[in-house]
């Protein structure tokens, strides 16, 4: 019956049974095809219950063993897809050291160790319009608004020139959707060469780490100091000077803001990473950790409006609370400008950051982030 | 739960064969769907549940309530105009409340801003309901159709299942009592299940979203609305191309899939979308574009208002009136107010024109070369009025036609959007809606007659390969915010 062509009295009909038939089999033929690629998805989901992954993984395992993801992952390598979970910057880290400038890399790393010392941040060299500095705003949606506002804000300053390459829905806990830590170092570092990275992550990190066929609890101890891994791993790639000897580079970790009810993101979470980027940069002097809550918090933490410095307050935030609105991005983007003028000589900048679009003087970064409560 | 999904995969196997099973207890079977969709929609936040199940209970007694008012032969009475007055009132007002409300709060304080007195609204958060406006437009025409004569009430399970009916409950099509209430007493045989078509209609939904909508917003549509300013003139109209593709693949998907999932539990929804890129004007547009919102504001708010039988001065400010009002119904936003007058706008122009001609005659112009002139002008209106749709504020769209007017260049150093994919899913998407549907309806019969075993197989191979070139994770639909 099934090798046969469909015979029906009415042509284009089949029997409901039939039809039940076709759609239980051809469905369940694609979860064994792809069960690999959803047990990748469903370990990283913060929400999924136990039971959920424990049964997508039986099946990866045992449609594994019958080489029945192979179609799948074959596809996955032609469009040049990761399927690996592990974030592996070890790996990243020694495929640099390899090279043929290993050893002039680690003089140079034991040079600027002994710069760390100081914990100043590295000199950048003086911009002008016919060399302009060059950031590179890379990280997730967050990013993507963020990036494209200081694209404007950069343009406006003559001296600034910023390429934006964010990946929605990325972050450090999922290489297997995009692998940051290894598009840094191979494409940021060794090709863009950039003098300065701005780097946003975080908003899309808040789910489980997985890692060797295991799920790490989102916000367990593991957890927290494997993100902490990634973290500082990504900073270090980060540092490695290219070979093209352009000089040194800063880095700018941008902090999560604080999220609102609708964000579906525990508060006490955006704290951990938080503390995470500012510890990790703090013994970094390449890295420079921007608190945003500076700019993006209200009396009580999160605000959806704000005033800015023209006394008008405007929606800063996107409905999801967490994404930032478009006065909300320019906002952070022309403070994100005030603190690169901090490291880096921009006195010769045409731009005039108009009130309407500007937070009110005054306001501070942190000295030192609050210790994060711990989760429960 | 969105169609691309596991969980919406598992449900509606459940679905389909309760569905055929108590097919032959019509209270049960009813029962069983009205479950369906209650759970399918609870899937995203139970709450909203309430909110469905009292439009449903409201509704549902004012309809009753509006056919006992009516005379005799179903005559219009004082009391069934005030009634039904008071049913699309009250739809409306809980519409507007948790449509507009923060908006409307919103502009009240930019205005008084804007003269100087400083005023600090507060803030309403109120989480927009999903699909709210689709059941609320269901929930009248179907009092409305009552109140007028040509519809009879339904008792409360027809009606709860017809109002609540999962596979066009969020995002459409809009479909009427009287298009399928009567269809859970014809009840389908389930020896004939209009499966082939319903698969093909499922595939041809789940990679246009998937695939082309998805890609085309990540790769060209979100960066370059997000700050147009970084962008040449050439970037920020292939952006628009984008777009107008983008929102056509994501919303038709929709459609597709929610026809298909009918198809297969027995049911025929409206079609919503035939080829619209193709129109040579903007009514023939308006034909082919969200057909079951076009129909629906032709015979609730156009034709009441007056439509063309008040005059030629009258009619266009009907028309124009009636696209403004069908903008404000897909967001609280003046974007959306100047996206439906530039619509209303044209479509009053379009009318003028026409008539102008049809005095003046024969223009001497070759028709074809008058065919692709006004395809070209059609197309560029909608999408004119697609950068208002999609800009995040009047500034922003303002900036963009500048800058393509002004063929701007780029101003700083950023990757060039345009790549040979994106022209390519740009130009082929277009083109296919030029391919004549009897050589789809060809595929369709091919496809009928298949071994079931190639269908299987080509269910799996489908649903890989989409999955595969898909991005990570399903973006929601865009229409779900309407």
């Amino acid at each position: 019956m099934l090798v046969r062509p469909i015979r029906s009295p009415r042509p284009g009909t089949m029997p409901a049974g039939l039809a039940l038939m076709i759609m239980a089999v051809g469905l369940f033929g694609a979860l064994l095809v792809n069960a690999e690629a959803m047990a990748r998805t469903s370990r990283g989901q913060p929400d999924n219950p136990e039971w959920r992954t424990s049964v997508i993984d039986g099946i990866a395992a045992v449609s594994g063993f019958f080489h029945l993801t192979a179609p799948r992952s074959a596809l996955d390598d032609r469009l040049g897809k990761n399927q690996t979970d592990d974030a592996d910057i070890d790996a990243v880290l020694a495929e640099r050291a390899s090279r043929a400038e290993a050893a002039e890399e680690a003089a140079r790393r034991a040079e600027e160790a002994a710069a760390a010392a100081a914990l100043a941040p590295p000199e950048l060299r003086v911009p002008t319009p016919e060399a302009p500095l060059r950031v590179y705003v890379a990280g997730d949606s967050m990013a993507g608004g963020l990036g494209p506002a200081f694209q404007r804000v950069g343009a406006e300053t003559g001296l600034v020139s910023v390429q934006v390459d964010y990946r929605v829905s990325s972050g450090l806990v999922r290489p297997d959707f995009f692998n940051w830590p290894q598009h840094l170092a191979r494409q940021v570092v060794d090709v863009e060469d950039p003098d300065v990275v701005v780097v946003q992550f975080g908003a899309n990190d808040m789910q489980n780490i997985a890692l060797d066929g295991a799920a790490l609890p989102l916000g367990s101890e593991e957890w927290l100091a494997e993100y902490r891994r990634r973290v500082a791993g990504t900073m270090d790639l980060l540092q490695a000077p290219s070979s093209r000897d352009s000089g040194p580079r800063l880095v700018l970790w941008m902090g999560l803001p604080p999220v609102g009810p609708n964000s579906g993101i525990d508060p006490a979470m955006v704290d951990h990473v938080n503390h995470i980027y500012a510890s990790e940069a703090a013994s970094r002097p390449w890295v420079v950790y921007v608190d945003t809550w500076a700019y993006l918090a209200g009396e009580d933490g999160y605000a959806k409006r704000l005033v800015n410095a023209d006394g008008q307050d405007r929606e800063m935030r996107a409905g999801d609370d967490v994404h930032l609105s478009v006065p909300g991005a320019q906002r952070l983007a022309w403070a994100l400008l005030d603190r690169l003028g901090g490291l880096v000589d921009l006195s010769a900048s045409e731009a005039v950051p108009p009130e309407s679009e500007t937070a009110p003087p005054g306001l501070e970064e942190r000295v030192e982030l609050p210790v994060p409560s711990p989760l429960s | 739960m969105l169609f691309p999904s596991v969980d919406f995969a598992v449900f509606f196997l459940v679905v389909f064969t309760g569905n055929w099973i108590l097919r032959p207890n019509r209270t049960l079977w009813l029962g069983f769907l009205l479950g369906s969709s209650f759970v399918f929609y609870g899937w995203w936040d139970w709450r909203f549940c309430f909110l469905l199940g009292g439009s449903i209970l409201f509704n549902w007694w004012m309809g009753g309530a509006v056919a006992r008012a009516l005379g005799d032969d179903r005559r219009r009475t004082d009391q069934s105009r005030w009634l039904v007055r008071a049913a699309v009132a009250t739809n409306l007002g809980v519409l507007a409340y948790f449509k507009y409300a923060e908006w409307g709060v919103r502009s009240v304080a930019d205005g008084l801003a804007s003269l100087g007195v400083a005023v600090d609204p507060p803030l309403l958060e109120i989480i927009l309901p999903l699909g709210i406006s689709f059941f609320t437009f269901q929930a009248l025409s179907y009092v409305i159709d009552i109140g007028r004569g040509t519809s009879s009430p339904l008792p409360l399970l027809p009606f709860a299942t017809y109002l609540s009916f999962f596979p066009q409950l969020v995002a459409g099509p809009i479909v009427r009592a009287n298009e399928l209430a009567p269809q859970f007493d014809e009840r389908a045989d389930p020896r004939y299940v209009e499966a082939t078509r319903a698969f093909l209609l499922i595939f041809r939904g789940l990679f246009k979203k998937v695939v082309i909508a998805d890609f085309l917003a990540t790769e060209i549509v979100n960066p370059v609305f997000a700050n147009p300013s970084s962008y040449s003139g050439l970037e920020n109209l292939v952006a628009v191309y984008a777009f107008a593709i983008q929102i056509y693949a994501d919303f038709s998907a929709y459609t597709d899939i929610a026809i298909g999932v009918a198809l297969l539990l027995g049911f025929r929804l409206p079609e919503n979308f035939n080829a619209p890129y193709i129109a040579s004007s903007l009514q023939d547009f308006w034909r082919r574009w969200h057909m079951t919102l076009s129909r629906w504001l032709r015979d609730y708010l156009y034709i009441p208002l007056g439509g063309n039988r008040l005059g030629v001065r009258r009619m266009y400010v009907n028309l124009g009136l009636t696209m403004v009002l069908g903008g404000l119904w897909h967001g609280a936003e003046w974007t959306m107010v100047i996206w439906g007058a530039i619509h209303g706008g044209f479509l009053a122009a379009e009318r003028a024109t026409k008539a102008a001609w049809h005095r003046r005659g024969v223009i001497g112009l070759p028709p074809g070369f008058v065919r692709v002139a006004q395809w070209l002008l059609t197309i560029h209106v909608v999408c004119l009025a697609w950068i208002f749709f999609r800009a995040e504020s009047f500034g922003q769209a303002m900036e963009m036609l500048g800058r393509i007017l002004s063929l701007a260049p780029a101003n700083v150093l950023v990757e060039d959007p345009i790549t040979t994919v994106v022209l390519a899913a740009i130009f082929v998407s277009l083109a296919l809606q030029f391919v004549p549907q009897r050589w789809v309806d060809e595929v369709g019969q091919r496809a009928s007659v298949a071994w079931p075993a190639a269908m299987m197989v080509a269910i799996t191979v489908l649903l890989t390969v989409t999955d595969a070139l898909g991005p990570e994770g399903v973006a929601e639909f865009i229409y779900f915010q309407f």
